[in-house]
């Protein structure tokens, strides 16, 4: 067997042994809307946590984080602190969500929006902002997919067709399991990933420099300006990107429906205290990047960093190995990203827009628009190809526009559907015209966090003018009540 | 009264990473000396990731006991 066949091989047996999992996984659901996209909210803290983990560790972790370092270093490490920011926050938010969700029986975040503002209106907006806003979520997935098996193929694949077969097999997720499938398969790749990230490619640096010291050491010497924040991506960038990034996550639509599957509070607040450390598995990726930055290679396609770090030290054949890992990771977060937006556009636009549709029209409509975004984020991938991590900030800005509304709203009566849509308005408006026709990272700081910035401001100044909104009395009571 | 004070505890211990990261970590941004083989900004934003960690489960202790 030759070594780009053995390299293959290895990638798509693992593909189709987390597939199996996920089908046997996926048989005994019944195929109600809420069984289909939260499980029933009968999920446990061990796959809870695994759950999350490897929908939040993707192709943006597993080679963005590493094409990043490779190409800026030092910038990355904003990548280490969100994490940390973020569950910091969720410990404390997530709980919020899963009360609502259980109370009120929400099956997405739109829904939340719709009942506590009393407007389908907003619902419909703010799945909108949903859909449109994981779609580059999507496209860095099979970016980071078609890499791999552009790599892993040793160059035989082209990474559009590379892209291709991947979105095939994120399809075949998606369709045969729904997200208790996707669970089980990521309970596979959460642990596999762990050990590929500390067994392979931790030891990258001490093959080729024998050590982290070493390392750092070289590029001390060949590249000091990759060891500390300078602009264009200097202090005010990373502050900005973490803070934008620490508040957005738990936003993310994709993640409101793992959140109403869990059983209790308890397992999601553990999950939480034990996500950091998690974290931990984006050093040894940015380790590899750094290496390839520090041996002077120079790489076409940046985001490839981390796997050309394993060609530079290891026999052609582990690449397979890294590749099946990175392959589950993406593959993983993209089913379960595209099947939030499919959720959202069944649930929260199809079923306000015909009131009388059926459960199973609506799994049907939900698998639809599986295929739809699945081929929009791809056109996008193969015609506007970019940086994985400034395709995860674009994705951020948006999101995080729903902060006021998903999080204040929350806590605060004066909050309504006129201040939560005008302050969305602002903050949209101010991220288009920066990303688009003015400076982008105006004064070094990231165009999303402008946005949020002026969100903040119009919703502040709008709730200043109301009174309490009727709407959250009923909220609260409803909480308290549980 | 008793239950508000916990939750008060846990919220301050929750809010540590975020000085830790947003108002502390500036300061260690230069390429030396290197601490454990890492630039400062690297080591110290890596072991709050452990730091962080370690005040939710205090968070988590003092809301639940343990338990």
């Amino acid at each position: 067997m030759n070594e780009t066949a053995l390299s293959l091989s290895i990638i798509f047996t693992w593909i189709g042994l987390t597939l199996v999992v996920g089908i046997l996984a996926g048989i005994k659901r019944k195929f109600s809307l809420e069984g289909y996209l939260v499980s029933g909210r009968a999920l446990g803290a061990l796959l809870l946590y695994t759950l999350m983990a490897a929908e939040i560790y993707s192709a943006y972790a597993f080679l963005g984080v590493a094409g990043w370092a490779y190409s800026y270093g030092m910038p990355i490490m904003y990548a280490l602190a969100y994490g940390s920011l973020a569950y910091a926050f969720g410990y404390f938010y997530a709980k919020y969500i899963w009360k609502a969700g259980k109370k009120f029986g929400y099956v997405t975040q739109a829904d939340y929006f719709m009942h506590r503002f009393n407007s389908k209106a907003l619902a419909v907006f703010t799945a909108l902002i949903g859909i449109v806003f994981i779609i580059p979520y999507v496209q860095l997935q099979l970016q980071g997919l078609g890499y791999i098996l552009h790599v892993g193929s040793l160059n035989t694949l082209s990474i559009n067709l590379g892209m291709a077969i991947a979105l095939i097999v994120v399809l075949i997720y998606v369709y045969t399991s729904g997200l208790r499938g996707i669970a089980w398969t990521n309970f596979l790749q959460g642990i596999f990933m762990f050990i590929i990230a500390w067994g392979v490619v931790f030891a990258i640096p001490f093959l080729k420099f024998g050590g982290i010291g070493p390392l750092f050491r070289r590029l001390l010497e060949t590249k000091p300006q990759m060891l500390y924040l300078h602009p264009p991506l200097g202090m005010s960038w990373y502050l900005s990107t973490m803070i934008l990034s620490g508040l957005g996550f738990f936003i993310w639509p994709h993640l409101w429906p793992s959140i109403f599957g869990a059983k209790d509070i308890k397992p999601l607040k553990k999950t939480y205290v034990v996500l950091p450390l998690y974290s931990f598995f984006m050093l040894p990726v940015i380790l590899a990047g750094l290496t390839v930055a520090a041996a002077g290679l120079k790489l076409s396609v940046p985001d490839e960093a981390i796997l050309k770090a394993v060609e530079l030290v290891y026999p052609k054949w582990v690449l397979g190995v890294v590749g099946a890992a990175g392959f589950a990771a993406a593959a993983s977060t993209a089913s379960a990203i595209i099947l939030a937006a499919a959720g959202l556009t069944a649930s929260n636009i199809y079923r306000i827009a015909k009131p009388s549709a059926s459960d199973k029209e609506l799994v049907l409509v939900s698998r639809l628009f599986v295929v739809f975004y699945a081929l929009l984020a791809l056109s996008l991938a193969i015609v506007a190809r970019g940086r994985l991590v400034a395709l995860l900030l674009l994705g951020y800005s948006g999101i995080t526009q729903m902060f006021p509304g998903a999080v204040l709203g929350m806590f605060w009566k004066r909050i309504n559907k006129w201040n939560t849509t005008a302050g969305l308005i602002a903050g949209l408006v101010t991220i288009i015209y920066l990303k688009f026709f003015g400076p982008g990272n105006y004064l070094g700081i990231h165009f999303g966090l402008w946005g949020l910035i002026v969100n903040f401001i119009v919703v502040l100044i709008g709730a200043a003018f109301v009174k309490g909104d009727r709407n959250f009395e009923e909220f609260k009571k409803g909480l308290e009540e549980l | 009264m008793r239950n508000k004070k916990r939750d008060f505890i846990a919220i301050i211990l929750g809010s540590i990473p975020w000085i830790a990261y947003v108002i502390v970590s500036p300061f260690f941004n230069k390429p030396k000396p290197l601490i454990a083989g890492m630039p400062p900004l690297m080591f110290w934003d890596t072991i709050w990731m452990a730091l962080t960690s370690f005040c939710l489960f205090l968070a988590y202790i003092v809301e639940f006991g343990g338990r």
